[in-house]
């Protein structure tokens, strides 16, 4: 076996410890391509949050590695510590970096490994008296009013990832090019490999993921606004806030700044993409593929008879806004009593929110209408639903509707990421003309959802027509072998040597 | 969809909790508490057993067989004593209440077993010339008072403070008692009263443990396991304590001061009758000392602490920082000015005083001597009472090393310097160590906050 590795790819949370869409895109990406070797380096929060391998690892991927950001590392004993004055300033001007979301003045010092692993080490950043005081004087600079153990953990958790990713970046092994499938914490791994060693790098966002942590920072109930009422305007967002969106969106910029080419899922997301900071002739649009052999002879399976189920196929957290599913099914059970609304799809990554779940279907008295079937094969569940939903608050491209048209299931989506394009159309005029693959809805709104839903459940002719619409699109336009095609075109161009621009 | 950054809530979470520091100040002083109670009732028990024994020979072996019972007693379980409270203060911080019972069951029967092997051994060496009945009675009453320390040092980090005294009250009352009636037997009757006394304030206390602290489990060795505990207590604890005898032992082991009594025991009895009258001078510092460490500080100590977990500002938080700073300050003079003030109506009064008791007034230069000893042996509790509710464990060491090592080094020396140096070794060892503490101390008062959140 040839262990030397072509292709770097770094996972962020996803493969191969989480099951997911972007976990499958890497599976298939690494089986599709035999020619080439990969690694992959998986990178994690905590190591007691992740369990065992969800995939069966390809012959072709040659090197795994993981690492958790935050596990305490050991080793480091707290003592004190000084770093010099010219050194201080460095620190300082990271801090900078990192809040000002901008690329341009970054010291070329702070791209560097060496930076990292010679003149401010992890444990000087961590223990030296300079760094506290550096904190204190930010503190007292912007933020004397919120909680000081919050501000400085928010310091601390913000920079220290960068020691970590330096680490992780010196020790890799060779390879010939580095892909990540994210910005965030993944993507800063590739840039400063890029930097480091002169590697080509390739960035594909699935999702935009600047914009889906600042989701999650607004809604994050531990940075607790502590000031009164009448001490603050309306729409200000507290500094701790601002802090985080604003190391997001920095980094973010670093990532764009140094990976070619940006590649997006579809022209909703490459025109975020810019606005975030993206050079517009650097950004790519290679849209998700299914194999569509799996889907079609699904279609053979199917009752004619449709079968009164809407299903949603997808892990049970916040963001896919699960009640609003559940409230839409209430509100069509009133009119068509034998609906059933199926949840297909892990339900332990938050189980708080699961539970919540679970007691608004016993409130709604749904218990028979609404059920919860953990994770399926999807092949087996696909002839047996009228419909697959959607009700995210936010998505990439998800293959789940590609997968519903494959099996030549329509689809209602709330208006989030690529639904739009995937069940209205408009990659070009041509996909336009194919017509709709099922309906959008605004996102949260359970009466437009559960009128969607019976329109396509009792209208056999609209559903049979967005059927074919669905079928021909997915055909057309969405076929794994073309995005593996794509995906081999720019690996081989860029290992080729012309990365440099 | 892709990323990490979503669990930075609970990571949040985590680190504040860990941050937060587990006290357990007073354990150093309160461990010495015993010392004290037990000093005084072997005096008491000993001038009661004067007026009614012929023999003033077989009081004075019995009250040497006590003091090496309980200097070795303390000095062996004090390996144990400081890693145990540490560990049931961190049990009772994360409120794992049942686990108080069962690790308390095993970090006795480890002591017990333990001591009892230890002295086994060495009562058939020590002993074989002085009876079996009384080599039976010093193994078993060392085994039962390493008990009564372990579970006496539990009860006061649990803060059974009335307990524990109602406790040592009712045990030297059935010991006074026993030996009243049973001094016709010679030592070994006083020793079997000793014993049996002992026998009663185990029972008493390791009863009210059982009582009081419900669990599923009977025995469990958690108190060991190295991933919980800091094994740098258990040298500190053992410095500490040996450090506490180490002068004792010099003048013991020296021929030019000492006379054998009981076997291979031998006592110093110009050095004993004054060393101890200088710790019951202490007597009002080691009170203040409590009050102060229980009372005002230990309110100012939790209010920091609670305002850094709880989300202070830091303008709040270097104000309750230098309450911190303070107290602490304050603490240590006041307990200062207080035995300052005792040790000066001790220095005007002794002559009366030693006269009432029909004490030899030969005794008098070395006792002030020793009294400015155990004066600054109370400054030397103090900070290390503080070094602990810090958590500056290395300071705690250190200074427990410097204080054993040089209080065997300099009283030696003051041997061999003859007899108007007795006592200085003792006296400067506790001056240099407890210097040294108050500047390891004040280094790191003066960075409190740095320490609190980088260093930990």
């Amino acid at each position: 076996m040839k262990t030397e590795v072509d292709i770097m790819i770094v996972a962020e949370g996803t493969y191969p410890y989480v099951s997911g869409g972007v976990s499958t895109w890497i599976h298939r990406l690494i089986t599709s391509m035999k020619e080439f070797t990969f690694g992959v380096v998986f990178i994690g929060g905590r190591k007691r949050d992740y369990g065992e391998k969800k995939y069966v690892l390809p012959e072709n991927l040659v090197h795994l590695e993981e690492h958790y950001m935050f596990d305490p590392v050991t080793g480091l004993v707290p003592e004190a510590h000084r770093i010099d004055e010219k050194n201080l300033e460095y620190v300082r001007q990271l801090h900078l970096w990192f809040k000002k979301r901008q690329v341009e003045g970054v010291p070329d010092k702070l791209k560097t490994l060496k930076f990292y692993t010679e003149e401010v080490k992890e444990e000087d950043f961590l223990y030296s008296k300079d760094v506290w005081r550096f904190i204190k004087e930010q503190y007292i600079n912007y933020d004397m009013e919120s909680p000081f153990v919050d501000y400085f953990w928010t310091i601390r958790n913000m920079h220290l990832p960068i020691w970590r990713l330096v680490d992780i970046a010196e020790n890799l092994p060779p390879f010939r090019l580095i892909h990540s499938p994210s910005t965030g914490y993944a993507g800063f791994l590739a840039s400063l490999v890029r930097y480091d060693r002169d590697v080509p790098f390739v960035l594909t966002e699935h999702g935009i993921y600047t914009r889906e942590r600042k989701i999650d920072i607004m809604n994050a109930d531990w940075l607790v606004d502590r000031r009164l009422f009448f001490q603050r305007e309306h729409g200000d967002v507290e500094h701790l806030r601002q802090v985080w969106i604003g190391f997001f969106e920095s980094i973010g910029r670093f990532i764009y700044s140094s990976a070619e080419p940006i590649i997006s899922l579809f022209d909703g997301a490459r025109e975020v993409q810019i606005k975030y900071g993206a050079s517009p002739e650097k950004t790519r649009i290679v849209p998700n593929g299914i194999e569509l052999e799996r889907f079609s002879r699904l279609r053979r399976a199917r009752d004619s008879e449709l079968p009164k189920v809407v299903a949603l196929i997808g892990r049970v957290v916040p963001i896919k806004d699960i009640k609003t599913f559940i409230n839409a099914i209430k509100i069509l059970a009133d009119e068509l009593p034998d609906v059933q609304g199926w949840i297909v799809g892990p339900t332990e990554e938050d189980p708080d929110y699961y539970e919540e779940c679970t007691k608004l279907v016993d409130i709604l008295n749904l218990d028979k209408k609404v059920i919860f079937l953990g994770l399926r094969n999807i092949e087996d569940i696909l002839p047996m639903v009228g419909l697959v939903t959607i009700t995210s608050i936010s998505e990439g491209m998800p293959l789940v509707v590609l997968e519903a048209f494959g099996a030549g299931v329509p689809v209602v989506a709330t208006d989030v990421g690529s639904c739009r394009q995937l069940i209205y159309g408009g990659l070009d005029e041509e996909d336009l003309k194919i017509g709709r693959a099922g309906e959008l809805t605004p996102i949260a709104n359970p009466h437009e959802l559960a009128s969607a839903y019976r329109r396509l459940l009792t209208d056999r002719e609209y559903w049979s027509n967005c059927q074919k619409a669905a079928i021909k699109r997915v055909e057309t336009y969405y076929r794994l072998d073309t995005m593996i095609e794509a995906y081999r075109e720019i690996y081989r161009e860029r290992m080729n040597g012309r990365h440099r621009v | 969809m892709a990323g990490i950054g979503f669990e930075l809530r609970s990571i949040l979470k985590d680190r504040k909790l860990t941050s937060i520091l587990r006290a357990f100040g007073y354990s150093a002083m309160l461990s010495s508490g015993p010392y004290f109670v037990s000093i005084l009732s072997i005096i008491f028990a000993g001038w009661l057993a004067y007026t009614f024994v012929e023999d003033k020979l077989l009081v004075r072996q019995f009250q040497v067989s006590v003091t090496y019972l309980i200097a070795f007693s303390l000095i062996f379980t004090g390996t144990s004593q400081l890693v145990f409270t540490r560990y049931i203060s961190d049990v009772v911080f994360v409120k794992e209440f049942n686990r108080i019972l069962p690790n308390f069951m095993g970090v006795v029967v480890l002591n017990m077993l333990t001591g009892f092997a230890v002295c086994l051994g060495f009562v058939i060496y020590a002993f074989r010339d002085v009876g079996f009945i009384y080599a039976v009675l010093f193994l078993f009453s060392f085994t039962t008072l390493c008990g009564v320390w372990m579970t006496n040092i539990l009860l006061t980090s649990l803060k059974s403070y009335k307990y524990i005294l109602y406790s040592f009250a009712t045990g030297y009352g059935v010991f006074i008692l026993l030996s009243y009636l049973l001094v016709k037997y010679g030592l070994n009757g006083l020793m079997f009263s000793f014993l049996a006394g002992q026998a009663v304030l185990f029972a008493l206390l390791a009863g009210y443990i059982v009582y009081s602290y419900r669990s599923e489990a009977l025995l469990e060795f958690d108190f060991t396991n190295l991933k919980k505990i800091y094994p740098s207590l258990v040298l500190t604890g053992f410095f500490y304590n040996m450090g506490v005898w180490a002068d004792k032992f010099v003048f013991w082991l020296n021929e030019s001061t000492s006379q054998s009594v009981v076997g291979p025991l031998r006592a110093s009895a110009l050095y004993d009758i004054p060393v101890f009258l200088a710790y019951l001078t202490i007597a009002p510092g080691m009170a203040s000392l409590f009050l102060k460490l229980e009372g005002e500080f230990a309110e100012i100590y939790d209010r920091y602490y609670k305002a850094v977990r709880e989300g202070a500002t830091l303008d709040k938080l270097y104000d309750l920082g230098d309450e911190v700073v303070d107290s602490a300050r304050t603490l240590v003079l006041d307990v200062m000015r207080i035995q300052a003030i005792g040790l000066i109506f001790v220095f005007i009064f002794e002559v009366l005083i030693f006269r009432f008791f029909g004490l030899s007034l030969l005794y008098i230069p070395l006792f002030n001597v020793l009294s400015i000893g155990t004066f600054l042996q109370l400054l030397f509790i103090a900070i290390l009472s503080l070094a602990f509710y810090f958590d500056r464990r290395k300071e705690a060491f250190l200074m427990s090393l410097t204080f054993v090592v040089l209080n065997l080094s300099l009283s030696q020396l003051s041997i061999l310097l003859g007899p108007y140096y007795y006592g200085y070794g003792f006296v400067m060892s506790l001056f240099v160590s407890s210097i040294m503490g108050i500047i390891l101390l004040r280094r790191f008062l003066y960075d409190i906050h740095y320490q609190t959140f980088m260093l930990r």
